[in-house]
């Protein structure tokens, strides 16, 4: 090597180890070494993730707290109340204005027939609210101007008057329901309003709700629970009794997202969804079904608005549900009832 | 020293039932808790007014302002003891027998219970100049059960898609006298609180003391009308004020009694008297030969202060505010209107109410002369009102029977002489 150019002479040798053997011997120790590290690396990990592990959660989809519009069924005039089968195969619907019967469809809103009141009606009769009895599919109606309950079959056969097995002399019965054992549950505007529960032999079990001051209550639906939930009307008011008929909660009017305007019809699905229609509110509250230690049933939210488009209402009253999740509701002024769905 | 106790007391409850507004005339939407008059947490607001999100004027929370008192007061009567659609009254107060009480004075909007078809007279005088005593009767129409039967009405004060009725919404014969063939009165847009305060004033069922309809074509000019005022003789009882039967045709009461005509809806049950009692004529009630007394609607004895006379002359001031140039003292004068050139008068028993009907009437219209009569700007029904064919203009009686039932033009019947049906005596 010269110290000018810092170059090798010719014919020198290389600097650097040559032995081929040696060179392969020595990438083996790196790769082994590398690959022990690697080992060790991974071991590690899968020792960390052993003892530190942690299920990976699942992303869940939220129940929607209201339900969607899905379809309307035509045919009735002015209708108030609303009544489905639980497979939602017939649906019941009263009207009262024209006619003035109970009309009933099939599952596809097509008109099966009619439901007529009693000959000896003449004329006098106009059929409000409507209720299907869950163990015999007995169709019962409250009629407003007789201050009576009609009988019908599944099919729309008229059977009997309801007369209870105690005859109530004057009374005025207006909602109906009835609970999950056959029990009929009405409201009564005669005298001091009150709530009226039969058991299925017809023999009335209890009254409650006198001392509340009910105006005009339109609506009472029990819950899985027995606790009966009434639609005090004109005080704009939701009232939840026991299944002994003591008060366990109310909601009032006000100007909360929650409160009522003029509360109608009031049905509970088998989720526990109170659904309260609000006729000057033009929509329907929806609400849990009143929790052990809660001092309201929790407000889910509203569906519908006035107007007459698909989803909006005019002066609803009834509501009713089947167990497929879909909400039916009388939307009075437009002729119509509305099918909503989860 | 408890004598001044109790009599305190008592003045005091006196006092505050005072305070508490009859519920006919208040208005169920006024009960002492909303007033103010007891504290200031109105409770019944939001049952039809919004603050922020109202959909109609005055923060009512609904477009259309009549759907929203139909709500209450339709044919369903889930609201209310007044069903104005269908022209029925409800009861509340009383256990016993069906929940009708009877029939609605004014009929309704979409259906009355008038028995248009079937009026009766007994004929005093058979002089067409002498009219005052004839005594008509028009009762309330029943069906084959011999319940309430009512029936699609033919006119109404309101056009309703569920009545089907399109009648000119004019304000007929609004405006001063002389407006000449083309000035039959401005186009109106009417609504239940045109008529009516909901929130309740106190008045005869709680009519506006001057209606207020909006114009929809040239100038509506309210005329000042008597302020129809409420009787001083009405002696409320707060135990059985659920209903003034003043808002139903009138039954009779027990003669002798400060009104011979039943004031309360209790009354008129406990005196055994069923939905389809009393008389749409209230002019001569009871029809009955054997008793010729005639109290006002408001339950004031006929010849005391306030009483029919006086009640005739508010009420046709009432309509008048409307129909300013219907009103007249005479049809023999002439009133100086191209138009309105004579007019029936309108005194003393010929008030508006005599003949016509405020909500609406079932009066069938098939005659070849009634079915034909144009409206008075020359308008013709192009409508159907069912299966009649004509326009009955509110009137009580099919075609113009309404005239009959005052006069015999032909001077031919005896004095005495019963038309329609006979009433037995006693019974309204």
């Amino acid at each position: 090597m010269t110290a000018e150019t810092g170059t090798l002479p010719a014919g020198a040798p290389p600097a650097v180890e040559t032995d081929p053997e040696h060179r392969r011997r020595r990438r083996k120790i790196v790769l082994l070494a590398l690959l022990l590290g690697s080992l060790v690396i991974l071991l590690g990990i899968a020792i960390w993730y052993l003892l530190f592990r942690q299920p990976i959660p699942l992303p869940i989809i939220e129940a929607p707290s209201v339900p969607t519009y899905s379809t309307s069924i035509y045919g009735a005039n002015d209708p108030s109340g609303v009544a489905v089968t639980p497979s939602g195969d017939r649906i019941y619907v009263t009207e009262t204005a024209g006619d003035k019967v109970v009309r009933m469809f099939d599952g596809g809103g097509n008109e099966l027939g009619v439901l007529q009141p009693p000959v000896e009606t003449g004329t006098e009769h106009v059929p409000v609210y409507v209720a299907v009895q869950p163990t015999t599919g007995d169709v019962f109606v409250s009629d407003r101007p007789m201050g009576a309950v009609y009988v019908y079959s599944r099919d729309g056969a008229f059977l009997r008057e309801f007369r209870p097995a105690i005859a109530i002399e004057g009374w005025q019965p207006l909602g109906l329901t009835f609970d999950a054992a056959g029990n009929l549950f009405v409201t009564d505007l005669a005298g001091s309003q009150r709530i009226l529960e039969f058991d299925t032999a017809e023999k009335l079990v209890q009254t409650f709700g006198e001392d509340e001051g009910l105006l005009f209550p339109n609506g009472v639906a029990v819950d899985g629970n027995g606790r009966v939930y009434v639609t005090d009307s004109n005080n704009g008011r939701l009232l939840v009794f026991a299944a002994d008929g003591s008060l366990l909660s109310k909601i009032g009017r006000g100007a909360g997202v929650a409160n009522l305007g003029l509360p109608r019809g009031v049905a509970i699905d088998d989720q526990g969804r109170v659904f309260v229609v609000d006729s000057s509110g033009q929509g329907v509250l929806v609400y849990a079904a009143l929790a052990s230690g809660d001092e309201q049933p929790a407000h889910r939210g509203f569906f519908g608005g006035h107007g007459i488009a698909n989803g909006q209402f005019a002066f609803p009253m009834g509501v009713a549900v089947d167990t497929h999740g879909r909400v039916y509701v009388a939307d009075t002024a437009n002729d119509r009832i509305q099918v909503w769905s989860y | 020293m408890r004598r001044l106790a109790l009599v305190i007391a008592g003045g005091a409850i006196w006092l505050i039932l005072a305070a508490v507004p009859a519920l006919a005339d208040g208005g169920p939407h006024v009960m002492a808790q909303n007033n103010g008059s007891l504290g200031i947490n109105a409770d019944g607001c939001a049952g039809c007014h919004r603050a922020h999100t109202a959909q109609g004027p005055f923060l009512i929370n609904a477009a259309d302002e009549t759907a929203l008192c139909l709500t209450c007061h339709g044919s369903v009567a889930a609201g209310a003891t007044t069903d104005v659609a269908s022209g029925l009254q409800y009861r509340l107060a009383a256990r016993a027998g069906t929940p009708l009480l009877g029939a609605l004075r004014s009929g309704g909007f979409v259906q009355a219970a008038i028995d248009s078809g079937n009026p009766a007279r007994y004929l005093v005088s058979n002089d067409l100049g002498s009219s005052n005593d004839q005594w008509a009767k028009v009762g309330v129409r029943t069906d084959i059960s011999g319940g309430v039967d009512p029936d699609p009405v033919t006119s109404a004060h309101l056009n309703l898609a569920d009545n089907g009725l399109s009648a000119p919404a004019v304000a007929w014969g609004n405006g001063p006298v002389g407006l000449g063939f083309n000035g039959p009165g401005p186009t109106v847009d009417l609504a239940c609180a045109s008529c009516h305060n909901p929130h309740g004033n106190g008045q005869y069922r709680i009519l506006n003391p001057i209606p207020d309809p909006g114009a929809t074509s040239g100038t509506f000019t309210p005329a000042a009308a008597a302020v129809v005022t409420d009787s001083p003789a009405d002696n409320p009882d707060p135990a059985e004020s659920d209903t003034k039967n003043y808002t139903v045709i009138q039954t009779r009461g027990t003669p002798g009694t400060l009104s011979t005509y039943l004031l309360y809806a209790d009354d008129v049950l406990d005196a055994g008297h069923g939905e389809t009692t009393g008389d749409y004529w209230h002019v001569r009630l009871p029809w009955n030969s054997a008793s010729s007394a005639s109290d006002a609607p408001n339950g004031i004895p006929v010849n005391q202060t306030g009483g029919l006379v006086a009640f005739n002359t508010q009420m046709t001031a009432w309509c008048s505010s409307c129909h300013t140039r219907y009103a007249s003292a005479t049809g023999e004068e002439p009133s100086g209107d191209a138009l309105f050139a004579y007019r029936h008068e309108t005194t003393g028993n010929r008030a508006c109410t005599t003949c016509h009907v405020a909500h609406g009437s079932n009066a069938r219209m098939e005659g070849a002369y009634s079915q034909t009569q144009p409206f008075p700007n020359g308008d013709v029904v192009t409508y159907t009102i069912g299966s009649a064919t004509g326009d009955s203009r509110l009137l009580k009686v099919d075609n113009r029977g309404t005239c009959q039932l005052c006069h015999d033009p032909t001077g031919t019947v005896a004095d005495g002489t019963y038309t329609g049906p006979v009433p037995v005596p006693g019974v309204p």
